[in-house]
């Protein structure tokens, strides 16, 4: 299991929540969520993930338990940071939480993507495609980004909407990519 | 005049408690020379000292008159060098073509144009010109090992060390290889280490076999079949006093061991006397079909 | 002795054969790829902004060619820190051992083909500049020398991206450097801590001159430290000491020039 990743992220975003608590609570919870997000990728990583393959626990299954080892304690020490950097406006906070819900899905959709095509080593592409797509979607006006970093039409509503739909997207994705590679539709013979 | 030989004398090697190489003593000339032994044996950790990858603990070691404990004299020996080793790595999303290129690059050749020269050329001793431009991933394991072969044989190594070479290989590639290996031009020192006892057959004056970190035989193939004489036998049943037997293509059993009194003896082969002579190491006595 | 062609037996021009080759896979790597389309981007919102607007200037707020190439300069470092790691992720790392060019030889390789992306940013920064200037709006010296200063800052971080590598073979450390570089900002930090900044919107031409040596002496320190591990003690010592130099005397200069009264880095 990658723990390494995780626990840099922690690291780092215990140092940052240290070193700026008090202040500006949600540029604070942003960064640390993305951190931790971008870290979650290397979750998916397999180095056996050839020689596992033909076992009867199939791919989706085997990814499961990863995440499921991973994400939970990654989601409860995120949250014990934002609670420990200070008080913020609840409505708030439901909104972190739901850009750090759509940063871990879209990151683990981009590890099974890219781990199905690299043999279980998707991790390394993970953060910086995290990276590119907060660019690219804070260089669009902020009417039409997906990944929202501040203030959009619509309110609080449309940030929930958003972010929440960007988790959807990464959990398809990650479904999509756990299909069991043998898998095959039989034509009918003609 | 210049010393064409490689020398072990005394060299030990330890993994923690594992004694890896037992005060192992060598000296390996020009020629194709086999290394064999089970797993285990040492046969890696030998190569890899003489690709000065690994340093012995013990002993003394020179690799064409230098030694390799000397930073200019390891960095002149690796001039001459060329190692494949057991488990190649390659740059998956360079070229066939890209990846023996930067390995030409370190082994110094800096003029562009004549390192391309050279990068077509061991491409074609290992036909895989047809594939030179084809990613590393997208080849078979097979052409993976032809290109790890093509990169030991860049600059013509006057010392060429060629570890489980045909590992993976189909039948008609260990040929390709044998006769890749044998056709070298420029007759430089060959040490082979490998399981398969037809590649010694086909290609070694010479094998050496390893067990348990220590020399158990030196010499030629033939007498290495030779130590197994009148110790092989063929039978119809399967016989509970042999050290070890297996079932035949044709049904009958072939024995190994001390023969019992009657036993029809057979023409010893080098797998026979190398499994008397490693047989100990192992735990199978009967191998049943 | 082997007789093959092309022997250098010159550290030096193999350490050039490495950098070229290096250096041309950099150049199409996904990471500069991402780079070329980071640049891109900036340059086309700042092209369609002075289409509609007058006075737009390389350091405007928001997306404009400074910011395209500043991302340009992150996504080279995690191409580069890529590039380094290569034998690491591919476990190629004792087979080459076993080859004449030593570590510190490959290491100055990739170092060296750090060149290559700072190339192509001078090129496409050269490109987008003329074009502007001609067409668009002339650039003021200080907005020349903030030109100069991101083509410089791409081979700052192109050889931190190698350091990185050398001293933390791990490929989540560069991304999180890359997010680090990307979300800065220090509005209410002492006029001092500026300067420090890799892109400081300086306001005179001498204290933007000032922040490019101050960039170049980083590139050389990243440079050092790159090399150190790998035994060139020579060079590492040499691109620390002279780096070392141009930062500490580049630092002194600008926050002399633009510290006020008692608060100027604390």
């Amino acid at each position: 299991m990658v723990w390494w990743a995780p626990a840099i992220a922690l690291g780092l975003s215990v140092i940052l929540v240290a070193v700026r608590r008090g202040e500006g609570v949600t540029l604070t919870a942003q960064a640390t969520a993305i951190l931790m997000a971008m870290s979650v990728g290397f979750a998916l990583d397999d180095p056996s993930y050839e020689l596992v393959a033909p076992s009867p626990s199939s791919l989706l299954h085997r990814r499961r338990w990863r995440v499921l080892v991973i994400v939970p304690p990654t989601a409860v020490a995120w949250m014990a940071l934002v609670w420990w950097q200070g008080p913020s406006d609840s409505e708030e906070t439901w909104v972190l939480a739901a850009m750090f819900a759509g940063l871990v899905g879209l990151s683990l959709g981009v590890a099974g993507a890219a781990g199905r095509r690299s043999r279980g080593r998707g991790g390394p592409v993970v953060a910086p495609i995290i990276l590119v797509a907060l660019i690219l979607s804070s260089a669009l006006p902020p009417r039409w980004r997906p990944m929202p970093m501040g203030d959009v039409p619509g309110g609080w509503s449309a940030l929930y909407i958003r972010w929440w739909s960007v988790a959807v997207v990464g959990v398809l994705m990650l479904l999509v990519s756990s299909r069991d590679p043998a898998r095959r539709r039989v034509l009918r013979a003609r | 005049m210049q010393d064409t030989t490689i020398q072990f004398t005394g060299v030990d090697k330890r993994y923690g408690q594992v004694r890896a190489l037992d005060s192992v003593g060598l000296e390996v000339g020009r020629g194709i020379t086999g290394l064999l032994g089970p797993n285990g044996a040492g046969k890696t950790t030998l190569i890899r000292i003489a690709a000065t990858v690994l340093a012995p603990e013990g002993g003394r070691v020179s690799l064409l008159g230098l030694d390799p404990a000397q930073a200019g004299g390891r960095i002149e020996i690796r001039r001459r060098l060329g190692y494949m080793p057991q488990e190649p790595g390659f740059y998956r999303n360079f070229t066939a073509f890209e990846f023996v290129d930067y390995v030409a690059i370190l082994k110094e050749m800096a003029d562009r144009r004549e390192r391309s020269e050279e990068v077509r050329r061991v491409l074609g001793v290992v036909d895989l010109t047809d594939v030179a431009h084809k990613k590393v991933k997208a080849l078979s394991g097979g052409m993976r090992r032809r290109l790890a072969l093509a990169q030991a044989l860049i600059g013509r190594p006057e010392l060429l060390l060629l570890d489980e070479p045909t590992a993976g290989l189909d039948p008609e590639q260990r040929l390709r290889f044998r006769e890749t290996v044998s056709q070298l031009t420029n007759d430089p020192i060959v040490l082979l280490s490998t399981h398969q006892t037809e590649d010694v057959v086909a290609l070694c004056e010479r094998v050496v076999v390893l067990s348990a970190g220590a020399v158990r035989f030196d010499g030629a193939p033939k007498a290495l079949a030779e130590t197994a004489s009148g110790r092989v036998w063929i039978g119809v049943d399967q016989d509970s006093r042999a050290a070890l037997s297996w079932r035949m293509g044709d049904g009958r059993f072939r024995h190994i061991g001390d023969p019992p009194p009657g036993a029809a003896p057979a023409e010893p082969t080098i797998d026979d006397a190398y499994l008397l002579m490693v047989g100990g190491t192992s735990d199978i006595r009967q191998v049943t079909a | 002795m082997s007789s093959g062609p092309g022997y250098a037996y010159s550290s030096r021009r193999v350490m050039r054969a490495l950098a070229n080759f290096n250096g041309r896979k950099l150049l199409v790597s996904w990471g500069l790829m991402t780079a070329y389309g980071m640049a891109l981007l900036g340059t086309g919102i700042f092209l369609a902004a002075a289409m509609t607007q007058d006075d737009v200037s390389f350091g405007d707020d928001g997306w404009t060619v400074a910011v395209g190439f500043y991302m340009f300069a992150i996504f080279t470092m995690v191409a580069t820190n890529y590039a380094a790691l290569r034998d690491r992720r591919e476990g190629t790392s004792e087979q080459h051992e076993s080859l004449p060019a030593d570590s510190r030889v490959r290491s100055g390789g990739l170092v060296l083909a750090t060149a290559w992306p700072f190339i192509a940013a001078t090129v496409l920064l050269g490109v987008v500049t003329a074009v502007t200037a001609v067409w668009l709006v002339v650039p003021s010296g200080v907005q020349l020398m903030a030109v100069i200063q991101t083509m410089v800052f791409v081979a700052t971080l192109g050889t931190l991206g190698v350091a990185l590598a050398t001293w933390v073979p791990n490929p989540f450390v560069a991304p999180v450097v890359a997010f680090a570089l990307f979300i800065v900002q220090t509005p209410e930090a002492p006029a001092g801590w500026h300067v420090v900044f890799p892109l400081a919107h300086l306001g005179s031409v001498y204290l933007a001159g000032w922040h490019t040596i101050y960039l170049l002496g980083l590139t050389l320190i990243f440079a050092g430290i790159a090399l150190v591990r790998s035994g060139a003690r020579r060079w590492a010592v040499a691109g620390l000491l002279v780096g070392s130099v141009a930062v500490g005397v580049s630092l002194a200069v600008m926050t002399t020039q633009v510290c006020s009264g008692s608060t100027c880095l604390f």
